[in-house]
């Protein structure tokens, strides 16, 4: 298939992409603001992948430089639009109020993921950078072009914000010192 | 980027639930992919564009370019005034008038002379010499000492009831034919010059009293008076010039007298002929393109049922209902050239150049290699199997990604067109056609015997094949130019692939063709 790629056979390209679009999109959705930003990351991200995946040595696996492209197109179409560095500010996330009737109700992942997707973006951008993408404050900041001690603070509040969601949608137990998921598996 | 170790039950908790979710983008993204990809992809669309604009072009230059007897009556009209660029006014080309000026094929000079138009040069009706159909005379005055310039367009018919114009020539030579000559006229003090002719190849070719006895002549007839004739009986012969008698020897006008004029009327008479010839009706070129839908049929060979008894045991037809393969149908196109030539009131033959390209798609879906088999049955109805690799299935499981089929071909067709009702304005045509075609491209992939795969060997594709048409058309004219626009219905009447595969498949194309002719 990466032959293909690199021969650039359509049909290995369609092959490609119908293998790691679904979660790559599911990746660019929790970046996104809406599901038609998502899909327009998606493309972008997937042009430079094709464009770029004479670069892919075959050492690691596929999905993980896939998904790595992935996520950096999002967070530059992010930057490029501005959209979560006004949201950075501390202030702007200190009077967010989660009612009930926000949280979805919906299972498991997609419960999970849009319970993340109601963080404002900057939140959001971070928790998904650290939590769930593994990066370090330092690379973040790096990424993100803001402090390191911004990453911490940003972090930090995303996750006590999010745990007051998922506690009111039942899917946190508390007390938060003894954070759980229920209901995690299928 | 460096994964960190140590992620709390919190975050891999997180990570994991996230990980997992999926969302199916629409196709709209893939779209994007793709012709951002391979914007090459997009050359049957602007190839068919490519052939309106020319097609429009050429109409449009078409309409727009003399006819081809105008060209000739321009030809003629040059070869009467030896092309003379600077006096073409003086020649009246109205044939049915017969009202022609006559031009010199020579170059010399006046001495001191003028010319003196009696009548005015821009009235036809005027130039015309009805007095005498058959010779018509015209008379240039030129008198001496008058030194004013005139034109050539100056230049007119006198009256031949006022049949005393002579020319006063100091000095007439004749170059040689299918050479550039020049007439200058100018005065003895050679101060001002009077006009210029230019009188180049066919002029001269027409000039057969001059080609045969006055080649590099000079006749001198210093001070005295030139009757210039110009004679036309039925059709033109302007160069004649016919020097009086008393001052041109008797050996030259013996030679004049000689001339070939049935060598002239030949050549006035094909002139003629060209004039009248007139765009047959009868003929009609029209341009076309057609996009097309594609799809196929499919049936076994009666022989290979009939012949072995267990063939249709190992033969497996690309439609069988079991395997619940998928195909989809694949836009294509159709453009080129069509002659049609009246034969009957109603029917008229056709023919001409046609591309095509047509396919479908099998869904398929990619699998890791693996063998697959073909079946064959050979001409004693021996089956053998080949065997390929294969990384597509058969579509049954997600994922899909479509194979297509497909062939390009150029064809000549050769058919009927069968007026079924119509006026000058619109009419509705039934087009039946036989297209005889070469395959120029073509791929194909193909259910293996199992049915489980498919195989990709274009090398099955037959590369003559034989197509019908079927069309039924409505033409109107707008603006001069007749459209034409209908369904177009394309089947191929030979089977796809060669004879040693068992199964026959037939492209099915569905079309709306537009064409336009003059």
């Amino acid at each position: 298939m990466v032959q293909g790629c690199l021969d650039n056979l359509s049909i290995a390209q369609e092959a490609l992409y119908n293998r790691f679009s679904p979660r790559m999109l599911g990746v660019c959705y929790r970046y996104a603001r809406n599901r038609e930003d998502a899909e327009d990351m998606l493309q972008e991200g997937f042009i430079k992948i094709y464009s770029q995946i004479h670069q892919y040595n075959g050492s690691g696996a596929l999905e993980g430089w896939i998904r790595k492209i992935i996520v950096h197109t999002c967070i530059n179409v992010l930057k490029k639009n501005k959209k979560f560095s006004d949201s950075l500010d501390l202030i702007h996330a200190s009077g967010i109020e989660i009612s009930e009737n926000n949280i979805p109700s919906m299972l498991q992942a997609k419960q999970v993921v849009e319970c993340i997707r109601l963080l404002p973006i900057g939140y959001r951008t971070v928790l998904n950078l650290y939590a769930i993408e593994g990066f370090s404050h330092k690379e973040i900041s790096a990424i993100l072009e803001i402090e390191e001690s911004t990453s911490r603070s940003q972090y930090t509040r995303a996750r006590s914000l999010l745990e007051e969601i998922l506690i009111k949608k039942k899917i946190l137990q508390k007390p938060h010192e003894t954070v759980r998921m229920v209901s995690m598996s299928r | 980027m460096e994964r960190r170790f140590d992620m709390s039950d919190f975050e891999r908790s997180l990570k994991d639930h996230a990980d997992q979710f999926k969302l199916v983008p629409s196709k709209r993204v893939w779209n994007g992919i793709y012709n951002n990809l391979h914007p090459g992809s997009k050359w049957p669309s602007i190839s068919i564009a490519i052939v309106l604009i020319i097609t429009l072009i050429s109409i449009g230059n078409l309409n727009n370019s003399p006819t081809h007897s105008n060209k000739n009556s321009q030809l003629t009209a040059n070869n009467m005034s030896g092309k003379n660029e600077s006096s073409d006014q003086l020649v009246d080309n109205n044939s049915s008038k017969k009202n022609v000026f006559q031009k010199h094929a020579v170059s010399g000079q006046f001495q001191n002379t003028n010319i003196i138009s009696k009548q005015p040069s821009n009235s036809n009706s005027k130039n015309s010499f009805e007095s005498d159909a058959d010779k018509v005379s015209q008379n240039i005055v030129m008198k001496e000492n008058n030194n004013e310039k005139i034109s050539a367009s100056s230049l007119a018919v006198p009256d031949v009831s006022k049949n005393k114009n002579f020319i006063n020539w100091q000095q007439i030579s004749f170059e040689e034919p299918n050479k550039q000559a020049e007439n200058n006229f100018s005065n003895e003090n050679g101060n001002q010059e009077l006009t210029t002719y230019s009188n180049r190849n066919r002029s001269i070719e027409s000039l057969p009293v001059i080609q045969n006895s006055l080649l590099s002549e000079t006749i001198n007839n210093s001070k005295n008076e030139i009757l210039v004739h110009a004679s036309f009986p039925e059709f033109v012969n302007p160069f004649q010039i016919l020097p009086p008698s008393n001052n041109i020897s008797n050996t030259d006008s013996k030679a004049i007298n000689n001339t070939d004029f049935n060598s002239q009327k030949a050549t006035a008479t094909a002139n003629v002929k060209k004039i009248k010839r007139k765009k047959n009706k009868n003929v009609e070129w029209t341009f076309y393109a057609a996009p097309t839908i594609g799809t196929v049929s499919f049936s076994k060979k009666g022989n290979t049922t009939v012949s072995s008894s267990n063939v249709s045991s190992v033969i497996i037809l690309p439609n069988d209902p079991s395997f619940g393969l998928k195909r989809t149908a694949k836009i294509g196109f159709e453009t080129g050239a069509e002659m049609s030539y009246k034969i009957f009131r109603k029917f008229s033959f056709i023919t001409g150049a046609n591309f095509t390209y047509s396919g479908y798609n099998n869904m398929s879906n990619l699998i890791h290699p693996t063998f697959a088999s073909l079946n064959f049955v050979d001409r004693n109805s021996i089956i053998y199997s080949k065997s390929y690799v294969t990384n597509y299935g058969n579509g049954q499981s997600p994922n899909r990604i479509p194979l297509t089929n497909y062939s390009f071909e150029v064809s000549v067709p050769v058919g009927l067109k069968y007026n079924i009702w119509g006026n000058e304005k619109i009419q509705i045509n039934a087009v039946s056609t036989v297209d005889p075609s070469i395959v120029l491209k073509k791929n194909a992939f193909i259910i293996s015997s199992d049915g489980k795969y498919y195989i990709n060997d274009a090398s099955l594709v037959r590369n003559i094949n034989l197509a019908g048409h079927f069309g039924s058309y409505i033409s109107f004219s707008v603006n001069k130019i007749k459209w034409h626009i209908g369904p177009d219905i394309r089947y191929q009447l030979l089977s796809t692939y060669k004879s040693y595969y068992p199964s026959k498949e037939h492209f099915i194309d569905y079309g709306i063709r537009i064409g336009i002719s003059r």
